[in-house]
């Protein structure tokens, strides 16, 4: 049986993840925490719809994994939704830095 | 806007990013709410727009890629093309199939919450709601005693048992004042049905002892309504009983989507069942109970009732006839879910099958019109099979082309279904269950998609027939329908559609009627600038059972003194009665002298009678110094007058006073008074505007008063909302003393007394309408189509001297038969059916002649329409063109 290929990731799609991944760190990772890490880090404006849709998007290609928490009233009686980077979507990463990695050592310098 | 999301990425994930949203929204209150609502409003609807457009562009790029990977793609691009051509076969089927669309989908949004939907609690299954009974009774009652719950509890500890106090007439309604529908709770409850409050709830404190503050759970929708989704709700206070039981404080809210699993009370507050210690006996409370798994209803059954069996014998009660019914020895556990819809599940199980006759009736018409234009595309056919397109690609052409008119028009009927389901919510009466609010929602979304598939295969069978079957002899193909066989086969289904359309149409007219005929009725009362309000005056412990209670007269005139007063307001009266709600109170009746028979007593205070607007037929009104007072005169309705009087004649007559027992029969105990008639008024439907009057008799408010729920009628001559607003002011100052719990103009009031008859009526009516549309189109697009094919035939009668009379005759007689035919099935099922109606008629006989000769005369009237107009079009052909043709 051959080595199963990660899946292809959109630049989009490996912010939201890599989002996910710091925002999960040290806390439960989220809608707004996840829109907060992709903003700070990237320093550039997010769309929300963008955001779940992409987290919506990922999980049902097996690459996130989410469970909801109990209802608080500061959400107005809402459960909140949180994500975990699954194993296949940490090989498509790898794949995607090394990648990126081996296309730029192949650039000099000199000419960016 | 939560509903769009929920709709666009489904409930799980809506619910989630809303939670986000009202978390930050918060966050972003605390530097100034107005700067947090704008930014929630602002980011919301651009998320709105985002997640709108990238689920439309992902299903687009979807459908693109699936039916360009069949060669579907070129099929649709020549449908469309090929539908542009027909512009007006294609708005005929569009139409068609949106109005029956739209129908279907507004009533299954409706039913889907009573039909379908499974009750909200985990494991509903092993949920039973008790009837007991007593063997030598027909019927027995649902209440029973905390007595009893304990003895069964006791001798069945696996059986989870709980009682509640739902039932309107007693404890809950006496406590809750605030207009809302409440429930006493015992402590057991969340743990039977196995839903808890969201937020807070019950301690085993709040079972102890009344105090001033009682402790509160209010429905989501009371959290959201009433407190805004406050997140800090908790201690926040309601008024309960300002007087008689103190305020009420939020201790939990329940989840969304929480049904009270009452078959009585839609409670929307809960408080804990208190005071039941004190009187064990009393038989107030509903039950439910959580079956052991795998154990059978039947099984339960008999257990509890030899437990009862048990009881009876050790207790050696015997009956009294009035408070006590002696121990029950019968028992009959009813699933709860069919408990809870047995109210509305006839009428809705009605609709249901209404719409889908309707979607029937639309899909055989559809499928006419397409058989016709499959004749119009003979010629196309033809060449397509002569130049090597096989049957399938025939079939799949004729079906693309139909799943495209058909999918429009359920689109279009998908749009229109909102606005005909906010109407529908209009008319529906308060007091159905629904397990979910009606909306247009994923489920209703899936129902349209699946009537519409069914619908496509059901409308593709017969054309996709017709146009192999003339593609047949160019590819030298067996024919697969002889002309005859065709012929009979549109003969039945013409038939079928008019049969079914008369059996909408009658059952609409029947529904309809009754619903002209409540409103023909007089009221007895002007409503014309007249309003109530209902108010509730806290007796405060001073209320004594069969007597006057003290200080409440005093306090309801210094009320009425205020409302005088305001500008544009021309007289006020209150009356102790309940006005217009279906029901009456008995607390005071007057009788004759040497009769028992006993007529109800209404207390009215000065200015009723010229502020509600009644009429005098004899003597005079009581004046209001009189009622004020409290001296002994009355009036007596024209009822009560013949009822008492044979000759009628009331004047200067005198009448009893007589209090009652709550069983309605009078109290032998209290002491009679004598009261002289002054005045006959005329009768007033104090009940519904569809419920004959009963005899009434006026007296004295400040001599009779034993409720302390007047409702005051405001007449104020075209300013009756600001007087109406002014009024609930007023009594909003007065509270404690008095609050008010119901304000309505007279006519809205009027009109939500037929409520549940005029739902039935508009529901019908509507079916029936579109049935009568549907039958038109049907029967149109089935002549268009028999004159397309005998085109040739016209000419040749034409040209040998036929005139065009002679030829729209021989069109329309040819289907005068078979419309015939479908009138007399419709009207034979139609007979059959109407019976089930029965008990919804309001002063129409099921088999009133006028109204089945105007259903008849409507199909008939529409059938007639539908095959004139392509007759006459048919007759207009050129025989010369034809002939050449030829």
């Amino acid at each position: 049986m051959g080595r199963e290929t990660p899946p292809a990731l959109g630049e989009f799609e490996q912010m939201v993840l890599l989002a996910v991944l710091c925002a999960g760190r040290d806390d439960d990772a989220y809608g707004l925490n996840v829109l907060a890490e992709l903003e700070t880090r990237t320093n550039r404006r997010a769309s929300r719809g963008a955001v779940y849709m992409t987290l919506d998007r990922l999980e049902k290609k097996g690459l996130l994994s989410s469970y909801l928490t109990g209802p608080t009233p500061e959400r107005g009686g809402r459960a909140k939704r949180c994500y975990r980077v699954t194993k296949s979507a940490l090989a498509a990463l790898r794949a995607s830095r090394r990648a990126l990695t081996a296309l730029w050592d192949g650039v000099r310098g000199s000419e960016i | 806007m939560l509903r769009l999301l929920r709709w666009l990425t489904g409930d799980d994930l809506a619910d989630s990013i809303a939670g986000d949203l009202h978390e930050e929204r918060l966050r972003r209150s605390a530097r100034g709410t107005a700067a947090g609502t704008a930014w929630y409003w602002r980011t919301a609807l651009t998320m709105l727009t985002a997640v709108a457009a990238a689920r439309a562009l992902a299903g687009i790029r979807r459908l693109a890629s699936a039916f360009n990977a069949g060669g579907h793609g070129r099929d649709l691009r020549h449908a469309l093309r090929s539908l542009r051509r027909a512009p007006w076969y294609a708005a005929a089927v569009i139409g068609v199939i949106a109005l029956s669309m739209a129908l279907a989908t507004t009533v299954f949004a409706v039913v889907d919450g009573v039909l379908f939907k499974p009750l909200p609690y985990p494991r509903a299954h092993e949920l039973y709601s008790l009837e007991p009974g007593f063997t030598e009774r027909i019927r027995g009652t649902p209440s029973v005693s905390l007595r009893e719950l304990d003895v069964w509890r006791t001798a069945m500890p696996d059986v989870e048992f709980t009682g509640f106090d739902g039932n309107r007439t007693s404890g809950a309604e006496a406590v809750n004042q605030t207009g809302l529908a409440a429930a006493m709770i015992g402590p057991e409850f969340f743990d039977v049905i196995g839903v808890r409050p969201m937020m807070g709830g019950f301690t085993p404190q709040h079972f102890g002892e009344v105090g001033r503050v009682i402790p509160i759970i209010v429905s989501h929708h009371v959290w959201q309504q009433r407190f805004a989704g406050d997140p800090q709700v908790l201690g926040r206070r309601l008024a309960v009983d300002p007087r008689a039981g103190g305020t009420g404080e939020v201790v939990g809210v329940m989840p969304e989507g929480f049904v009270f699993p009452s078959v009585e009370v839609h409670a929307e507050i809960l408080l804990p069942l208190l005071g039941m210690a004190a009187r064990p006996t009393q038989r107030s409370l509903e039950v439910v109970m959580r079956l052991p798994a795998g154990e059978s209803a039947l099984a339960v059954r008999d257990r509890l009732e030899a437990v009862m069996a048990a009881d009876a014998a050790g207790r050696n009660l015997r009956p009294d006839g009035r408070r006590y019914l002696g121990p029950f020895d019968r028992a009959t556990l009813h699933p709860l879910g069919e408990r809870m819809a047995e109210g509305s599940a006839r009428v809705f199980s009605g609709a249901f099958l209404a719409a889908a006759l309707l979607v029937l009736i639309a899909c055989l018409n559809v499928s006419g019109l397409m058989a016709a234009r499959s004749l119009d595309r003979a010629r196309e056919i033809g060449l397509r099979r002569a130049i090597g397109a096989g049957t399938w690609h025939i079939a799949r052409s004729v079906l693309i082309e139909n799943a495209v008119l058909v999918a429009s028009g359920a689109g279009l009927g998908l749009v229109a279904a909102p606005w005909l389901l906010r109407v529908a919510l209009d008319v529906m009466p308060g007091n159905l269950l629904l397990l979910k609010t009606p909306v247009i929602d994923w489920r209703v979304a899936a129902f349209a998609l699946f009537a519409t598939t069914v619908s496509v295969l059901l409308v593709s069978i017969w054309p996709i027939r017709r146009a192999l079957g003339l593609a047949a002899p160019v590819a030298g193909a067996a024919v697969t329908s002889t002309p005859r066989a065709a012929s009979v086969g549109r003969r039945l289904a013409v038939a079928a559609q008019v049969a079914v359309g008369l059996v909408l149409a009658v059952g609409g007219s029947l529904l309809v009627g009754s619903v002209a005929q409540a409103w023909r009725n007089e009221p007895g009362i002007d409503p014309e600038d007249l309003s109530f309000v209902e108010l509730r005056i806290p007796p405060d412990g001073r209320h004594v059972f069969g007597k006057p209670a003290p200080g409440v007269a005093e306090e309801l005139a210094a009320f009425l003194r205020r409302v005088r007063s305001i500008p544009g307001v021309r007289a006020a009266g209150a009356i102790d009665a309940h006005v217009l709600d279906r029901s009456h109170i008995e607390n005071v009746a007057f009788s004759l002298s040497d009769d028992t028979r006993h007529h109800i007593g209404l207390p009215v205070t000065g200015g009723f009678f010229e502020a509600a607007g009644l009429s005098l037929i004899a003597g005079r009104f009581p004046a209001d110094g009189e009622l004020d007072r409290g001296a002994p005169v009355i009036a007596v309705s024209q009822a009560a007058a013949r009822s008492f009087w044979h000759d009628g004649d009331a004047i200067g007559r005198d009448l009893y006073t007589q209090a009652m027992l709550p069983n309605a029969k009078p109290d032998p105990s209290q002491p009679r008074r004598a009261h002289t008639v002054v005045g006959i008024v005329a009768d007033v439907r104090y009940n519904a505007l569809d419920v004959d009057p009963y005899p009434v008799v006026y007296g004295s408010y400040a001599a009779l008063n034993f409720e302390t729920a007047p409702v005051v009628a405001i007449r104020a001559p075209g300013a009756t909302g600001r007087v109406l607003s002014e009024v609930v002011r007023l009594a909003e100052a007065s509270a404690p003393a008095l609050t008010a719990v119901r304000a309505q103009t007279a006519t809205d009031i009027l009109a939500d007394t037929i409520r549940p008859r005029r739902f039935l009526g508009w529901l019908f009516g509507a079916f029936g309408a579109a049935a009568l549309v549907l039958v038109g189109a049907g029967i149109l697009g089935v002549i268009a189509m028999s004159a397309a094919r005998r085109t040739r035939e016209v000419g040749i009668r034409m040209a040998l001297g036929s005139t065009r009379e002679g030829v729209v005759t021989a069109l329309v007689a040819g289907e005068a038969a078979t419309v015939g035919a479908g009138l007399v099935a419709g009207v034979v099922v139609a007979a059959w059916l109407a019976r089930f109606l029965e008990s919804h008629l309001y002063n129409v006989t099921v088999y009133q002649p006028t109204i089945w000769f105007l259903a008849v005369g409507a199909v008939v009237a529409t059938a007639a329409a539908g095959s004139l107009i392509p007759a006459v079009r048919a007759s207009r052909v050129d025989p010369a063109q034809v002939l050449r043709a030829d």
